[in-house]
């Protein structure tokens, strides 16, 4: 599971108003190497919620993103690619292998296995 | 491709309780809901209520559904590629057996599809798409392609998803689409965050349609479009209660072997998303452009390599090609229909 995946999931149980952002917790993290992409990048920005997705990276092992969200200007200005190298990072190329995503509200464990998230229900909690 | 419905039309078709689609106790909307559910467990706690009854009942058809597609999926890809959805054809076409036109077929019923709900158009405004009941991703890899956007897919089968991801990875796709576990009826997802959600022959598993409409307009972006693509059965004409007995027994014998719940009607969708205040609600049968498709699945399951891939791929795909048959015979006598549903959030 990448993050930018990450940044869209959430926790529906029933009644839970605050699943979002999901904590994660990393048993087993890889890196692919994936082409760097700057338009794509730059077409992705504005969705992005940028201080979930810093701390998503640190669970991750990766802490080289700006606590601050940088300016659409800074994202979108052709000069100054480091910035998006480290966006590219974190969004596309770390790779959640094993582990778990975690309800803020509930504490409820999805799992994730072979870089798979199982957001599946149970019964009592539809 | 039979006439779109001008809004003007949608008044004019045949309307049936549409409370009866939402109400719990009816939860699958069948006069007979246990021979259109495919249970394999008994309810677990012995006399229960309604409601429990029918949620274990739920559980159960989850389960199938993830067990055949865990079983079949692979059969699947090996006969007819990464496009687990019909092809769409000119009426009253040939199609060759081997030949790439069914892929190409497959592809044009995306682009029909795309068109019809008039997504074409809007290209620029396409960053988030969502792909509910996803197969092996075949249509989030192509809508991510074309769109340059970001598409995030969701299957009841670990097999799936998993060999979703593994293509996307070999098609250099994974830094645009990811897929997940996750149920259609309960999406793990924040409300308004798709500008395009496609449900691509999915519709006909779901066994609350109202729920999973609703999931489906949640997700939904403000100016968003919602393109539903699945098997209906007839509408019903005014005063018309349901479907004779003879089509509901039709039903039910496909239900079995392909883990659908309740069928509904195309207007029974058009209903819903009138309900809930959509915009832009249009609608099409489509059936007579798809009817070529069983047949030739089945000209396919008939060669040497399609019966030796079907007798290693176990039971439940053995059964489902034994029920193709079903399905044509669903769609000549027009109990079957295939229906686009498409329309706009509000912003």
């Amino acid at each position: 599971m990448r993050l930018m995946t990450h940044n869209m999931l959430s926790c529906n149980i029933k009644g839970v108003t605050n699943g979002f952002p999901l904590k994660i917790e990393a048993e087993k993290v890889i890196e692919k190497e994936v082409d760097f992409n700057p338009d794509f990048l730059r077409h992705m920005f504005a969705k992005i919620e940028w201080k979930d997705l810093v701390e998503a990276a640190r669970s991750l092992g990766y802490a080289e993103l700006p606590e601050d969200s940088p300016d659409a200007t800074v994202i979108e200005s052709a000069a100054d690619e480091s910035l998006l190298k480290k966006l590219h990072h974190a969004l596309l190329e770390l790779h959640l292998e094993e582990g778990a995503l975690v309800c803020p509200e509930t504490g409820r464990k999805f799992p994730v296995n072979k870089g798979i998230p199982n957001m599946l229900l149970h019964e009592d909690e539809a | 491709m039979k006439a779109t419905l001008a809004p003007s039309s949608l008044i004019s078709l045949p309307r049936h309780k549409v409370s009866s689609l939402r109400s719990p106790s009816l939860l699958l909307q069948s006069q007979r809901p246990s021979s259109a559910l495919m249970t394999t467990t008994t309810a677990s706690r012995g006399s229960v209520a309604v409601t429990a009854a029918a949620t274990s009942s739920v559980e159960a058809l989850r389960e199938g559904i993830a067990e055949f597609y865990n079983e079949t999926s692979g059969l699947w890809e090996e006969i007819w590629g990464d496009h687990m959805h019909h092809g769409f054809y000119d009426p009253d076409s040939s199609v060759q057996l081997s030949d790439s036109g069914h892929r190409e077929a497959q592809i044009r019923m995306i682009e029909e599809s795309l068109r019809f709900a008039g997504v074409t158009e809007e290209e620029k405004k396409i960053k988030r798409v969502v792909d509910v009941g996803c197969g092996i991703g075949g249509s989030s890899r192509y809508i991510a392609s074309k769109f340059g956007a970001e598409c995030i897919g969701i299957t009841l089968s670990p097999v799936q998803a998993k060999r979703a991801n593994d293509l996307a990875a070999a098609q250099s796709l994974s830094h645009k689409v990811s897929f997940q576990v996750a149920d259609a009826l309960e999406q793990p997802f924040e409300d308004g965050i798709f500008d395009l959600v496609w449900s691509m022959e999915s519709g006909e598993h779901m066994p609350d349609k109202a729920k999973f409409v609703k999931e489906l307009v949640r997700v939904a972006a403000p100016g968003g479009r919602i393109i539903i693509v699945t098997w209906c059965h007839r509408n019903l004409s005014p005063g018309e209660e349901a479907l004779q007995p003879w089509e509901q027994n039709l039903l039910d014998r496909i239900c079995k072997t392909f883990y659908l719940p309740a069928w509904c009607s195309t207007s029974d969708y058009v209903d819903l998303l009138q309900s809930l205040s959509l915009q832009d609600i249009k609608c099409a049968d489509w059936s007579e452009n798809v009817a070529p498709f069983w047949p030739a699945v089945i000209r396919t399951a008939l060669t040497w390599k399609g019966l030796v891939s079907l007798l290693r791929s176990g039971m439940k795909s053995i059964k489902g090609a034994l029920t193709m048959p079903l399905m044509i015979e669903g769609y000549k006598k027009g109990v079957i229909k295939f229906g686009i549903i498409t329309c706009q959030k509000p912003l």
